[in-house]
Protein backbone atom coordinates (compact mmCIF):
# COMPACT_ATOMS: atom_id res chain seq x y z
CA UNK A 1 0.00 0.00 0.00
CA UNK A 2 2.91 2.51 0.87
CA UNK A 3 4.72 1.75 -1.71
CA UNK A 4 1.86 1.88 -4.06
CA UNK A 5 1.52 5.74 -2.84
CA UNK A 6 5.42 6.30 -2.97
CA UNK A 7 5.20 5.60 -6.70
CA UNK A 8 2.13 7.44 -6.96
CA UNK A 9 3.48 10.56 -5.59
CA UNK A 10 6.63 10.37 -7.58
CA UNK A 11 4.93 10.41 -10.64
CA UNK A 12 2.34 13.13 -9.96
CA UNK A 13 5.05 15.12 -8.98
CA UNK A 14 6.73 14.69 -11.78
CA UNK A 15 3.74 14.74 -14.07
CA UNK A 16 3.40 18.36 -12.49
CA UNK A 17 6.93 19.15 -12.27
CA UNK A 18 7.05 18.58 -16.10
CA UNK A 19 3.81 20.25 -17.14
CA UNK A 20 5.03 23.75 -15.80
CA UNK A 21 7.71 23.60 -17.95
CA UNK A 22 10.25 24.53 -15.56
CA UNK A 23 13.46 23.78 -16.87
CA UNK A 24 16.95 22.30 -16.23
CA UNK A 25 19.73 23.32 -17.94
CA UNK A 26 17.76 24.82 -20.80
CA UNK A 27 15.23 21.65 -21.37
CA UNK A 28 12.21 20.05 -20.47
CA UNK A 29 13.60 16.52 -18.82
CA UNK A 30 10.95 13.81 -19.73
CA UNK A 31 10.11 12.86 -16.24
CA UNK A 32 6.67 11.73 -16.53
CA UNK A 33 8.57 8.85 -18.92
CA UNK A 34 11.20 8.67 -16.41
CA UNK A 35 8.73 8.34 -13.72
CA UNK A 36 6.44 5.67 -15.04
CA UNK A 37 9.76 3.38 -16.50
CA UNK A 38 11.39 3.48 -13.08
CA UNK A 39 8.28 2.57 -10.97
CA UNK A 40 7.26 0.18 -13.12
CA UNK A 41 10.79 -2.03 -12.15
CA UNK A 42 8.76 -1.52 -8.51
CA UNK A 43 5.16 -2.16 -8.76
CA UNK A 44 4.10 -5.83 -9.48
CA UNK A 45 0.47 -5.06 -10.28
CA UNK A 46 -0.43 -3.83 -13.67
CA UNK A 47 -3.30 -2.58 -12.77
CA UNK A 48 -1.63 -0.14 -10.37
CA UNK A 49 0.69 0.89 -13.24
CA UNK A 50 -1.97 1.24 -15.42
CA UNK A 51 -3.73 3.87 -13.49
CA UNK A 52 -0.21 5.97 -12.42
CA UNK A 53 0.33 6.34 -16.51
CA UNK A 54 -3.66 7.28 -16.76
CA UNK A 55 -2.91 9.84 -13.56
CA UNK A 56 0.15 11.09 -15.50
CA UNK A 57 -1.53 11.80 -18.83
CA UNK A 58 -4.14 13.84 -17.26
CA UNK A 59 -1.95 15.99 -14.87
CA UNK A 60 0.29 16.49 -17.91
CA UNK A 61 -2.80 17.34 -20.64
CA UNK A 62 -1.64 20.96 -21.80
CA UNK A 63 -4.51 21.84 -23.75
CA UNK A 64 -8.27 20.38 -24.40
CA UNK A 65 -7.47 18.37 -27.46
CA UNK A 66 -6.32 14.34 -26.51
CA UNK A 67 -3.08 15.34 -27.98
CA UNK A 68 -0.73 12.42 -29.58
CA UNK A 69 1.97 13.06 -27.47
CA UNK A 70 0.10 12.01 -24.20
CA UNK A 71 -1.16 8.86 -26.36
CA UNK A 72 2.40 7.70 -27.15
CA UNK A 73 3.32 8.82 -23.84
CA UNK A 74 0.69 6.46 -22.47
CA UNK A 75 1.57 3.13 -24.91
CA UNK A 76 5.16 3.99 -23.87
CA UNK A 77 5.25 3.28 -20.66
CA UNK A 78 3.07 0.19 -20.99
CA UNK A 79 4.93 -1.09 -24.10
CA UNK A 80 8.31 -0.37 -21.70
CA UNK A 81 6.54 -1.50 -18.91
CA UNK A 82 6.02 -4.91 -20.79
CA UNK A 83 9.21 -5.08 -22.30
CA UNK A 84 11.21 -4.73 -18.78
CA UNK A 85 10.28 -8.30 -18.21
CA UNK A 86 12.17 -9.57 -21.13
CA UNK A 87 15.32 -7.71 -20.44
CA UNK A 88 18.67 -10.24 -19.10
CA UNK A 89 20.30 -7.42 -17.35
CA UNK A 90 19.85 -6.07 -13.49
CA UNK A 91 17.07 -3.61 -12.79
CA UNK A 92 19.27 -0.41 -12.49
CA UNK A 93 20.59 -1.35 -16.24
CA UNK A 94 17.49 -2.02 -17.37
CA UNK A 95 16.24 1.45 -16.08
CA UNK A 96 18.53 3.40 -18.05
CA UNK A 97 18.29 0.90 -21.30
CA UNK A 98 14.51 1.35 -21.60
CA UNK A 99 14.88 5.76 -20.29
CA UNK A 100 17.35 5.57 -23.74
CA UNK A 101 14.68 3.67 -25.98
CA UNK A 102 11.80 5.70 -24.49
CA UNK A 103 13.53 9.15 -25.16
CA UNK A 104 14.61 8.09 -28.44
CA UNK A 105 11.39 6.73 -29.68
CA UNK A 106 9.26 9.62 -28.41
CA UNK A 107 11.55 11.97 -30.46
CA UNK A 108 11.36 9.35 -33.31
CA UNK A 109 7.38 10.19 -33.43
CA UNK A 110 7.51 13.46 -33.11
CA UNK A 111 10.47 14.96 -33.59
CA UNK A 112 12.94 12.88 -35.67
CA UNK A 113 14.88 16.10 -37.04
CA UNK A 114 15.90 17.01 -33.21
CA UNK A 115 17.69 13.39 -32.41
CA UNK A 116 21.12 15.11 -33.90
CA UNK A 117 20.72 18.19 -31.40
CA UNK A 118 22.09 19.67 -28.62
CA UNK A 119 18.56 19.44 -26.84
CA UNK A 120 18.21 15.94 -27.57
CA UNK A 121 21.85 15.33 -26.01
CA UNK A 122 20.95 17.09 -22.70
CA UNK A 123 17.15 15.89 -22.69
CA UNK A 124 18.81 12.08 -22.70
CA UNK A 125 21.60 12.88 -20.19
CA UNK A 126 19.06 14.36 -17.73
CA UNK A 127 16.45 11.71 -18.01
CA UNK A 128 19.27 8.93 -17.45
CA UNK A 129 20.70 11.13 -14.35
CA UNK A 130 17.07 11.55 -13.09
CA UNK A 131 16.16 7.94 -13.58
CA UNK A 132 19.10 6.86 -11.44
CA UNK A 133 17.60 9.64 -8.97
CA UNK A 134 14.06 7.99 -9.14
CA UNK A 135 15.64 4.41 -8.79
CA UNK A 136 17.63 5.17 -5.53
CA UNK A 137 14.59 6.90 -3.97
CA UNK A 138 12.46 4.21 -4.70
CA UNK A 139 14.91 1.90 -4.04
CA UNK A 140 14.63 3.03 -0.77
CA UNK A 141 11.19 2.38 -0.16
CA UNK A 142 10.68 -1.06 -1.51
CA UNK A 143 14.75 -2.42 -1.67
CA UNK A 144 13.91 -4.46 -4.65
CA UNK A 145 16.39 -6.21 -6.47
CA UNK A 146 16.52 -8.68 -9.01
CA UNK B 1 -12.94 -5.21 -5.11
CA UNK B 2 -9.71 -3.17 -5.10
CA UNK B 3 -8.32 -4.36 -8.02
CA UNK B 4 -11.90 -3.27 -9.68
CA UNK B 5 -12.01 0.22 -8.31
CA UNK B 6 -8.17 0.63 -9.93
CA UNK B 7 -9.36 -0.55 -12.85
CA UNK B 8 -12.61 1.84 -12.80
CA UNK B 9 -10.28 5.03 -11.90
CA UNK B 10 -7.92 3.72 -14.99
CA UNK B 11 -11.32 4.28 -16.74
CA UNK B 12 -12.38 7.21 -16.11
CA UNK B 13 -8.79 9.00 -15.91
CA UNK B 14 -7.84 7.87 -19.96
CA UNK B 15 -11.48 8.74 -20.71
CA UNK B 16 -11.07 12.31 -18.95
CA UNK B 17 -7.59 13.00 -20.29
CA UNK B 18 -8.28 11.68 -23.84
CA UNK B 19 -12.01 12.32 -24.45
CA UNK B 20 -13.11 15.93 -23.25
CA UNK B 21 -12.08 18.63 -23.54
CA UNK B 22 -11.45 19.09 -19.36
CA UNK B 23 -7.36 20.36 -18.45
CA UNK B 24 -6.12 21.28 -15.98
CA UNK B 25 -5.16 24.76 -15.83
CA UNK B 26 -1.42 25.62 -15.01
CA UNK B 27 -1.36 28.73 -14.62
CA UNK B 28 1.60 30.76 -12.61
CA UNK B 29 0.84 34.09 -11.13
CA UNK B 30 3.53 37.26 -12.20
CA UNK B 31 5.73 38.28 -9.46
CA UNK B 32 6.36 42.14 -9.32
CA UNK B 33 10.19 41.33 -10.43
CA UNK B 34 8.91 39.86 -13.40
CA UNK B 35 6.05 42.00 -13.85
CA UNK B 36 8.98 44.91 -13.61
CA UNK B 37 11.18 43.20 -16.22
CA UNK B 38 8.43 42.40 -19.00
CA UNK B 39 7.49 46.22 -18.58
CA UNK B 40 11.13 47.39 -19.17
CA UNK B 41 11.24 45.30 -22.60
CA UNK B 42 8.18 46.52 -23.36
CA UNK B 43 9.47 50.26 -23.48
CA UNK B 44 12.80 49.03 -24.54
CA UNK B 45 11.18 47.44 -27.66
CA UNK B 46 8.81 50.69 -27.86
CA UNK B 47 11.94 53.31 -28.25
CA UNK B 48 13.99 50.90 -30.44
CA UNK B 49 10.72 50.44 -32.99
CA UNK B 50 11.39 54.54 -33.24
CA UNK B 51 13.99 54.39 -35.42
CA UNK B 52 12.86 52.01 -37.05
CA UNK B 53 9.66 52.05 -38.29
CA UNK B 54 8.04 55.26 -39.75
CA UNK B 55 5.01 56.48 -38.06
CA UNK B 56 1.93 55.79 -40.68
CA UNK B 57 3.35 52.25 -40.25
CA UNK B 58 3.53 52.87 -36.17
CA UNK B 59 0.10 54.38 -36.23
CA UNK B 60 -1.83 51.71 -37.86
CA UNK B 61 -0.03 48.59 -35.41
CA UNK B 62 -1.55 50.77 -32.53
CA UNK B 63 -4.94 51.00 -33.64
CA UNK B 64 -5.14 47.21 -33.40
CA UNK B 65 -7.29 45.95 -31.68
CA UNK B 66 -5.85 43.18 -28.88
CA UNK B 67 -7.48 41.39 -26.54
CA UNK B 68 -5.29 40.58 -23.17
CA UNK B 69 -5.48 36.79 -22.63
CA UNK B 70 -4.24 34.35 -19.54
CA UNK B 71 -1.46 32.18 -20.55
CA UNK B 72 -2.86 28.38 -19.08
CA UNK B 73 -0.46 26.35 -19.60
CA UNK B 74 2.99 25.23 -21.57
CA UNK B 75 3.94 22.44 -23.40
CA UNK B 76 6.04 20.33 -21.63
CA UNK B 77 8.29 18.64 -24.18
CA UNK B 78 10.97 19.79 -26.16
CA UNK B 79 10.01 18.83 -29.42
CA UNK B 80 8.07 22.18 -30.17
CA UNK B 81 7.03 25.41 -27.84
CA UNK B 82 3.58 25.89 -27.43
CA UNK B 83 1.65 27.57 -25.03
CA UNK B 84 -2.23 27.53 -24.23
CA UNK B 85 -4.19 30.94 -23.77
CA UNK B 86 -7.22 31.59 -22.43
CA UNK B 87 -9.58 33.00 -25.62
CA UNK B 88 -10.68 31.19 -27.74
CA UNK B 89 -13.40 30.74 -30.89
CA UNK B 90 -16.38 32.52 -29.01
CA UNK B 91 -13.97 35.53 -28.05
CA UNK B 92 -13.66 35.41 -32.15
CA UNK B 93 -9.66 34.45 -31.58
CA UNK B 94 -8.77 33.08 -35.59
CA UNK B 95 -6.24 30.91 -36.79
CA UNK B 96 -2.47 32.60 -37.53
CA UNK B 97 -4.10 35.64 -35.04
CA UNK B 98 -0.10 37.49 -34.04
CA UNK B 99 0.12 37.20 -30.12
CA UNK B 100 2.32 39.63 -28.64
CA UNK B 101 3.71 40.50 -25.10
CA UNK B 102 2.76 43.85 -24.37
CA UNK B 103 2.28 45.82 -27.71
CA UNK B 104 5.66 45.73 -29.40
CA UNK B 105 7.16 42.25 -28.65
CA UNK B 106 6.28 38.94 -30.77
CA UNK B 107 5.45 36.03 -28.66
CA UNK B 108 3.91 33.75 -31.80
CA UNK B 109 1.06 33.01 -33.52
CA UNK B 110 -2.57 31.01 -32.88
CA UNK B 111 -1.94 27.48 -34.41
CA UNK B 112 -5.13 25.94 -33.52
CA UNK B 113 -8.43 27.37 -31.61
CA UNK B 114 -10.71 25.64 -29.73
CA UNK B 115 -14.28 26.93 -28.18
CA UNK B 116 -12.57 28.54 -25.33
CA UNK B 117 -8.65 28.00 -25.29
CA UNK B 118 -6.24 28.51 -28.19
CA UNK B 119 -2.94 27.18 -28.84
CA UNK B 120 -0.19 29.32 -29.73
CA UNK B 121 3.05 28.44 -31.83
CA UNK B 122 5.82 30.75 -29.99
CA UNK B 123 8.86 32.07 -31.90
CA UNK B 124 10.81 28.93 -30.07
CA UNK B 125 9.72 26.63 -31.79
CA UNK B 126 11.65 24.97 -34.66
CA UNK B 127 9.27 25.04 -37.25
CA UNK B 128 8.65 28.54 -36.63
CA UNK B 129 9.87 30.78 -39.40
CA UNK B 130 9.71 33.81 -41.00
CA UNK B 131 11.28 37.52 -42.56
CA UNK B 132 12.89 39.45 -40.66
CA UNK B 133 14.87 42.72 -40.38
CA UNK B 134 17.70 43.63 -38.71
CA UNK B 135 18.83 47.29 -37.64
CA UNK B 136 18.20 50.63 -38.39
CA UNK B 137 19.57 50.01 -42.19
CA UNK B 138 16.91 47.36 -42.91
CA UNK B 139 18.62 43.88 -43.74
CA UNK B 140 16.60 41.23 -44.49
CA UNK B 141 16.71 37.62 -43.11
CA UNK B 142 15.18 34.74 -42.22
CA UNK B 143 14.36 34.58 -38.66
CA UNK B 144 14.29 30.43 -37.46
CA UNK B 145 12.81 29.18 -34.27
CA UNK B 146 14.18 27.06 -31.80
CA UNK B 147 15.44 26.88 -28.23
CA UNK B 148 18.27 29.27 -29.63
CA UNK B 149 16.52 31.11 -32.44
CA UNK B 150 18.81 32.70 -35.15
CA UNK B 151 18.43 35.12 -38.30
CA UNK B 152 19.81 33.20 -41.55
CA UNK B 153 20.49 34.30 -44.58
CA UNK B 154 21.63 37.93 -43.76
CA UNK B 155 23.62 39.38 -46.66
CA UNK B 156 27.59 39.39 -45.86
CA UNK B 157 27.93 43.18 -46.96
CA UNK B 158 25.25 44.70 -44.77
CA UNK B 159 26.35 46.30 -41.68
CA UNK B 160 24.67 44.70 -38.55
CA UNK B 161 26.19 45.03 -35.24
CA UNK B 162 26.04 43.42 -32.08
CA UNK B 163 22.55 45.01 -29.75
CA UNK B 164 20.77 45.79 -33.32
CA UNK B 165 17.36 45.38 -33.06
CA UNK B 166 15.41 41.96 -34.58
CA UNK B 167 12.13 43.11 -36.22
CA UNK B 168 9.56 41.61 -37.77
CA UNK B 169 8.72 41.79 -41.74
CA UNK B 170 6.40 39.16 -42.52
CA UNK B 171 2.69 40.20 -43.91
CA UNK B 172 1.29 37.72 -40.93
CA UNK B 173 2.07 40.27 -38.31
CA UNK B 174 2.13 43.93 -37.87
CA UNK B 175 5.26 45.65 -38.83
CA UNK B 176 7.85 46.61 -36.86
CA UNK B 177 7.22 43.90 -33.71
CA UNK B 178 10.90 42.96 -31.73
CA UNK B 179 12.14 40.03 -32.18
CA UNK B 180 15.06 40.20 -29.58
CA UNK B 181 18.70 41.96 -30.70
CA UNK B 182 21.38 40.98 -31.99
CA UNK B 183 23.92 38.59 -29.69
CA UNK B 184 26.46 36.98 -31.54
CA UNK B 185 27.33 37.46 -35.55
CA UNK B 186 28.86 34.49 -37.07
CA UNK B 187 30.55 35.03 -40.49
CA UNK B 188 30.08 31.50 -42.58
CA UNK B 189 33.46 30.76 -44.42
CA UNK B 190 31.69 29.58 -47.96
CA UNK B 191 28.87 31.38 -49.24
CA UNK B 192 27.27 34.58 -49.34
CA UNK B 193 25.45 34.95 -46.12
CA UNK B 194 25.98 35.24 -41.98
CA UNK B 195 24.25 34.00 -39.53
CA UNK B 196 22.81 35.86 -36.22
CA UNK B 197 22.02 34.88 -33.10
CA UNK B 198 19.21 36.16 -31.05
CA UNK B 199 18.90 37.26 -27.82
CA UNK B 200 15.24 37.05 -26.80
CA UNK B 201 13.32 39.68 -24.54
CA UNK B 202 11.41 36.76 -22.80
CA UNK B 203 11.37 33.22 -21.83
CA UNK B 204 8.47 30.97 -22.56
CA UNK B 205 8.71 30.02 -19.04
CA UNK B 206 7.93 33.95 -17.99
CA UNK B 207 4.99 34.00 -20.43
CA UNK B 208 1.48 34.79 -17.90
CA UNK B 209 -0.41 37.61 -20.17
CA UNK B 210 -0.21 38.16 -23.48
CA UNK B 211 -2.34 39.73 -26.19
CA UNK B 212 -3.94 38.42 -29.61
CA UNK B 213 -4.45 40.49 -32.60
CA UNK B 214 -8.09 40.10 -33.38
CA UNK B 215 -8.99 40.39 -37.39
CA UNK B 216 -9.72 44.46 -38.01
Amino acid sequence: MWGFIGAALVVAAASFWQSFGWLLWGVNPNLVLVSLITTSFFLRERWSFLFLAALAGLILKFSPSGREELIIIFLLGIGLAVLKNYLPWNNLLGVLVLIFLGTLIFYLFFGPRLIFSVVFGKEIFLNLALGLLFFALLGGVWQNKK
Amino acid sequence: MRRYFVIFLTAVLIFITYLTNFFIHKKKEAGENLLLKQENQELRAQIQKVSVVAEDVELASKTAKRLPAVVFSVYPFNIKSEVTISLGEEDAIKDGGEVTLGDNILVGEVSQVFRRESAVKTIFDSSFEMPVRVGEKSANGLLQGGNEPKVILVEKNKDVQIGDLIYSADARFSYGLKIGEVNEIRELKTGAFKELTVKTPFNVSELRRVLVRISD
